[in-house]
């Protein structure tokens, strides 16, 4: 085989290699096996009062279009006895474009406090990784937080 | 050196073809391996040859590799060839030992031609095959020779590869994070096109004042990841929602995040 051919066949198959690549990193999972952990720490001033709220969240999804939040701390307004809460939050998921949308199937009362967007029946929810480790939890409207995954 | 076998077949070693005028009109060329075969076949008559032996003195005395299942394709041929002269059961296989070769042969055979044949230098098949040769028993320098190409091949198309995954994580990153300072071993990124977009030293600032007041460790190397949004509603107050994002690098403990939301009039993060 000529030097040529030989760089054209190499070129190929590594435009090849790329199409590949490619087309694997856009090809949109329905399922996911996923779970990432973080802490959230609020402050918020235009509430009803002036809360704030320290606590670790976990996020998990199953390949079998399931998944849990579990949430675990506590949060205080401002001048009085913060309220602990360790509760729990299950969800059916499924991916509509860039997000998975989940439906909250059942929550322990108390975590929205910790967790706001469980304030909601439906959460749109997009995943994205920042490096190997970390992914930014965020909704259309807001990032939510950046978690560690487990 | 010409020998007969069973008296019906003239076997010339020097060229390697075979005549049997009772049979065929057409004298009959063995390729190189199959001359080179029936030679050992016809100085061992009569005595069982075991497979190793065969494949040492015909293969890997000069350096060549064959298998078993290259040895019983010659060994095929060889029969095919014997028995279109009339000779069809002169090869007896021995299961799980070998071959015997037994007929009658006339002709003297001459120790030393064996040994000029098997210790001749290796030729290009291409020079003395005059029967096809199955592709299964090619030299061994050729087999190395397409091993190495293919081998080139395939890393080269692995490490296109890797490259282009690299290249477009890479591409990814930049889209999704842009570094805004580095303080220590500390490195700042704005997540979002409106972080981005906001100026530059009152962005700095932002982060500082939030880093400074949660006591950031920047002892270690981390990301830290910042965004911010802010919407001016009707009664023209501004709410503001930070988020401050402290990732230990390459590190399973998991982020720090400090969010900060509030209302305030007049105070608008400078774009």
């Amino acid at each position: 085989m000529k030097f040529k051919n030989k760089i054209l066949l190499i070129g190929a198959l590594s435009a090849l290699s790329v199409a590949t690549v490619m087309a694997w990193q856009a090809y949109p999972r329905q399922a996911i096996s996923f779970d990432c952990r973080g802490r959230l720490h609020t402050d918020i001033v235009n509430g009803a009062c002036r809360s704030k709220s320290a606590a670790d969240i976990f996020i998990s999804f199953n390949p079998q279009g399931e998944g849990f939040i579990l949430a675990a701390g506590s949060w205080s307004c401002e001048n009085s006895q913060p309220v602990k809460v360790d509760a729990l939050a299950k969800f059916t998921y499924k991916r509509e474009g860039d997000f998975y949308t989940m439906r909250m199937q059942r929550s322990d009362p108390g975590i929205e406090a910790l967790f706001s967007p469980l304030k909601y029946k439906d959460i749109k929810m997009k995943i994205i990784a920042l490096n190997s480790g970390d992914y930014r939890l965020s909704l259309p409207n807001e990032t939510l937080m950046v978690c560690t995954k487990d | 050196m010409k020998y007969t076998i069973n008296n019906t077949v003239d076997y010339n070693a020097s060229d390697g073809t075979l005549f049997s005028p009772e049979n065929t009109i057409d004298t009959i060329s063995l390729n190189r391996m199959c001359n080179e075969l029936l030679l050992l076949f016809v100085t061992h008559s009569g005595t069982p040859l075991s497979r190793d032996f065969i494949l040492n003195e015909i293969w890997e005395k000069r350096g060549l590799s064959a298998s078993s299942n290259n040895l019983n394709n010659y060994v095929s041929m060889l029969r095919k060839a014997l028995a279109q002269c009339g000779c069809s059961d002169l090869i007896t296989t021995i299961p799980k030992h070998g071959f015997l070769f037994d007929a009658v042969i006339t002709g003297t055979p001459l120790p030393d031609l064996l040994a000029d044949k098997l210790s001749a230098p290796v030729k290009d098949d291409a020079e003395s095959i005059t029967v096809t040769a199955p592709p299964a028993l090619i030299p061994r320098r050729s087999k190395k020779t397409s091993f190495r190409r293919m081998s080139g091949m395939l890393i080269a198309v692995a490490a296109g590869g890797l490259i282009a995954y690299g290249v477009l994580d890479a591409y990814r990153l930049h889209k999704l994070r842009s570094e805004i300072f580095r303080t220590q071993e500390c490195r700042f990124y704005a997540t979002d096109d409106l972080t981005r977009r906001m100026n530059k030293t009152s962005l700095v600032s932002r982060i500082s004042s939030i880093a400074g007041r949660e006591k950031i460790d920047c002892t270690l190397k981390t990301n830290v990841y910042y965004a911010a949004d802010q919407i001016r509603d009707v009664s023209g107050q501004f709410n503001t929602r930070e988020l401050l994002s402290y990732c230990a690098y390459n590190s399973s403990a998991p982020c720090e995040n400090y969010t900060y939301i509030r209302s305030e009039s007049g105070h608008e993060i400078q774009k």
